[in-house]
């Protein structure tokens, strides 16, 4: 009898710890996004192993990088703090002059603290060819092998073309970047693109992935495989294979140099875009030159684990540094996107739709988009707009009438 | 050129926009924000004005629970109406020591989780074992909500003088497995098997935690609380997990104590403590020594964190259901965690103002609760809270801290000088940014920084008198309440 009823007691115990050991770290209202990880913003992992975001509140790195960088990462803050986004940045300083390994490795740790980060470009010496570029080394030892700029044109802007709205998606870690060059003979360099079909299949299923969840119509790949037959044609091939999987996903692939010309000529044609990393460099440059420059275009990268965003193009704009002149859009719709990623989308939204009311409605530019306002004043402008959409200013409105 | 432009444009925006008493906090911030890499300036600066969420009113859960916390909770509201917090309740009453009355357990969770926040009173756990599910409600809560992270942030509160001052360390404890597993049996009849439960995830959970939180609060050291010299596999797993997780943080030393030893030690020197983080049991304790060593349940207030949702609480739970009517329980842990709550929402502005006065009440020394040696209602602390509120963020009255606001006189209502004069040492002082350049959260006597070297010493000048002299009988009606309360 006793024994019996032990072993009822130890069959509910074995079970309750059972259930103790799988289920109690996680809810079952929020586990979503652990079992499947996906690279995607707006269902960014809900691990704390990952990200370290404690009762909503995400931290996030900031690396203040060259030139206009820390200038702009400060006027994020500023706006971002008038949105009440839930974010709390930890400073990272780090430039080209700061280039000791110390300093790469706190970055670095930081990210990995964090899961996320928001970064100003760092300046790449091309004189010194011990050098190595520091952006390089945070894509791939961070793995991360994905990088997205989304070119949309902005209403209103004077521009050649007002239909463009693509999504260009690079591979990030391997094809001409991987710093393999050597002098054979005297006179006689080698430089060593790789592509293996592991990563080309991985950056295909992420654009592939990518315009399913934005319901995108087409994904166009990039290549140059009538010269490069083996490396790109791998590239070429292994976005073909994935493409199976998405049969409702048009898929269609151009030479890089036609490319170029129908992305001058004709933008419209183009959805998402999935390219090696030389092409996509140069094509998002491209893309980004026809909504209006450097200053509007919006990046991100993507890793297995980590995400960093940043202005679309690259540059640091060392000549712009201390003008108050350049432009904060880009910088703050990367923001925007990196909210987007964490899941604050209501914060994302309301930003966003400040920025386009004051570039589009408001007409308050920076010169680089054919206007005549400083970065301060578009700053102002747009923190005007996010006021009253927080409306905590009302309350000490009603503050003030309690006493009276 | 342009960072300076940006100084200039906000500072004048800021110096406009707020009333006269703190404009000098503003122009001390404009002139602050020019070092844009200097961490906080911004942040700090949030504090000047009041911010909210797109939707403009937010909205917390907000859980009486038992004994005196209806009667705070009541005094929390009542505040919150006074300085204009676009804040509602969703008020639930959830019990297990008065089941009929009591919400059910999932709507309470639903509730937490969709508004992310929560303020919580303390919910009574019986004792004894009726029969039935071995897990109290307060775990059911915490688990359902995975709220793994307790921290309860120990600090002195100035003008009250306890038998340690100045204190200011955090004590971070993991709160979903170990001995509160709920698991016991009896394997045979007189041999109970308890178990606890140690796994390396949520260890690791809680290390990355504690870390991020020191990072955050520009802390310098992680104290790794554990017994693993007799539990070798279970505590062990614990500290290995911390000591691994210490190598992302190269900029925070890292060290390992016995929770044996770890008690001593707060209760001689507790000075050496900065962040301390430990498993379940271990936690529960030293959160409540801790408490004691700065005045007790009714001042220190904690919070509950799982990755997106926050519980706001008293840091050393205890329901105080003697005192159910009587209109004595001291509403400065609630208040404080209120606070808390607010800054964790990005209310900084209304967050600041109230623990503003919050403290300039504890420090005022005059109106104060049995427990902290006065003879002052519940009723009474909230009225004045309410009222230096006014004070402080209202219109200036246009009576300025002249002179003299400096004599002793008993028969002025001392606190409206006394508000102008503090008013302006906050201005300088501890409450806009933790441990800025190593310097105390709460100013005391003992100016930590720099900065905060002058006021404070008019202010205790000002004070000692009125704090210290609290007669006999208040000291023995504390020595009641401690061991009622505790």
């Amino acid at each position: 009898m006793a024994a019996n009823l032990r072993s009822i007691v130890g069959q509910h115990i074995c079970t309750r710890a059972r259930a103790l050991l799988q289920g109690s770290s996680l809810s079952d209202l929020q586990c979503l996004g652990t079992q499947k990880r996906t690279y995607l913003p707006g269902v960014a992992p809900q691990e704390t192993s990952v990200l370290a975001k404690y009762g909503g509140r995400n931290t996030v790195t900031l690396m203040t990088g060259d030139g206009v960088g820390p200038e702009l990462l400060s006027h994020v803050q500023e706006i971002f703090r008038y949105a009440g986004a839930p974010i709390d940045f930890e400073v990272v300083e780090i430039n080209a002059s700061t280039n000791t390994p110390e300093d790469m490795e706190n970055a670095l740790l930081s990210v990995q603290r964090n899961g996320v980060a928001l970064k100003g470009n760092i300046e790449t010496k091309f004189d010194d060819p011990s050098f190595k570029s520091m952006n390089v080394a945070l894509r791939t030892s961070l793995g991360l092998f994905a990088s997205i700029v989304k070119c949309k044109s902005i209403p209103g802007l004077n521009l050649r073309h007002n239909d463009v709205d693509c999504i260009l998606i690079r591979e990030n870690t391997e094809g001409e970047y991987r710093q393999l060059e050597h002098e054979n003979v005297p006179g006689v360099v080698e430089s060593l693109k790789i592509i293996t079909a592991e990563k080309s299949k991985k950056i295909a299923k992420f654009a592939f992935e990518y315009a399913e969840h934005y319901k995108r119509k087409k994904v166009t790949a990039i290549h140059k495989a009538n010269i490069m037959k083996l490396g790109d044609g791998l590239f070429l091939e292994s976005c073909r294979e994935v493409a199976k999987d998405y049969p409702a996903i048009e898929f269609n692939d151009l030479i890089i140099d036609n490319a170029s010309m129908q992305m001058v000529s004709r933008p419209s044609q183009f959805d998402v875009l999935c390219m090696p990393n030389l092409y996509g460099n140069i094509l998002s440059n491209i893309a980004a030159g026809l909504v209006g420059g450097s200053g509007v275009a919006a990046g991100s990268n993507f890793g297995d684990e980590f995400a960093v965003f940043e202005s679309g193009t690259r540059n640091s704009g060392r000549t712009l540094k201390g003008k108050n002149i350049a432009n904060p859009t880009g910088m703050l719709l990367a923001g925007c996107d990196m909210l987007d990623y964490l899941g604050h989308n209501q914060h994302a939204t309301m930003i966003r739709e400040s920025v386009m009311t004051v570039l589009s409605e408001k007409q308050i530019r920076t010169p680089d988009i054919g206007g005549s306002a400083t970065t301060l004043d578009v700053v102002k402008a747009i923190i005007d707009d996010v006021k009253p959409k927080t409306l905590a200013w009302k309350s000490i409105s009603e503050h003030g009438a309690y006493f009276q | 050129m342009a960072t300076t432009l940006r100084t200039l444009c906000f500072g004048l925006a800021k110096n406009i926009s707020l009333g006269s008493s703190t404009a000098l906090k503003a122009s001390s911030l404009g002139f602050q924000t020019r070092c844009f890499h200097q961490d906080h300036p911004i942040q700090q600066a949030a504090a000047a004005e009041p911010v909210s969420g797109p939707l403009g009113r937010h909205t917390a859960t907000l859980v009486p629970g038992d004994g005196v916390g209806p009667e705070l909770m009541g005094g929390v509201r009542e505040v919150f109406k006074a300085a204009g917090v676009p804040l509602d309740f969703e008020e639930m009453f959830i019990s297990e020591v008065s089941p009929n009355q009591s919400a059910d357990l999932d709507t309470v969770v639903e509730s937490f989780m969709r508004n992310k926040v929560g303020l919580k009173g303390i919910l009574t756990t019986p004792t004894t074992f009726k029969g039935g599910v071995l897990e109290t409600l307060n775990m059911k809560i915490r688990r359902k909500l995975d709220l793994f992270a307790n921290v309860v942030w120990v600090r002195s509160l100035p003008g009250f003088q306890t038998r340690h001052n100045n204190l200011d360390f955090i004590i971070i404890r993991e709160q979903t497995e170990g001995e509160y597993s709920a698991l016991e049996h009896e394997s045979v009849p007189g041999v109970i098997e308890c178990l606890k439960i140690v796994t390396e995830k949520n260890s690791m959970r809680i290390a990355k935690f504690a870390f991020d939180y020191a990072m955050r609060h520009n802390r310098k050291k992680v104290t790794a609380v554990h017994k693993a010299n007799i539990m070798k596999l279970g505590d062990g797993l614990f500290m290995r997990c911390c000591e691994e997780m210490s190598k992302l943080y190269p900029k925070i030393e890292f060290e390992t104590m016995i929770i044996d030893n770890c008690c001593m030690q707060l209760v001689s020197n507790p000075y050496q403590f900065d962040v301390m983080v430990m498993p379940n049991l271990y936690g529960n304790i030293v959160d409540n020594l801790a408490a004691g060593l700065v005045g007790g349940a009714g001042v220190v207030p904690g919070e509950s964190y799982s990755s997106s949702v926050a519980v706001f609480e008293q840091g050393a739970r205890h329901a105080f259901a003697e005192a159910v009517g009587k209109d004595i329980a001291n509403p400065t842990a609630t208040l404080l965690a209120s606070c808390n709550m607010l800054r964790h929402m990005h209310l900084e502005h209304h967050a600041r103002i109230i623990e503003d006065t919050v403290l300039k009440v504890v420090k005022g020394g005059k109106i104060r609760t049995k427990d902290m040696g006065g003879y002052s209602s519940t009723s009474d602390y909230i009225k004045e809270v309410i009222h230096c509120d006014l004070r402080l963020s209202g219109p200036p009255s246009g009576r300025g801290a002249d002179g003299g606001a400096r004599t002793r006189d008993r028969r002025v209502p001392q606190n409206k000088k006394i508000s102008r004069l503090q008013a302006r040492a906050s201005d300088l002082g501890w409450n806009s940014n933790p441990r800025q350049k190593g310097q105390c959260r709460y100013q005391d006597g003992n100016a930590c920084s720099p900065v905060v070297a002058n006021p404070p010493q008019i202010i205790t000048d000002l004070f000692d008198a009125d704090s210290i002299s609290s007669p006999a009988h208040g000291l023995k009606s504390i020595k009641n309440l401690e061991i009622t309360q505790l």
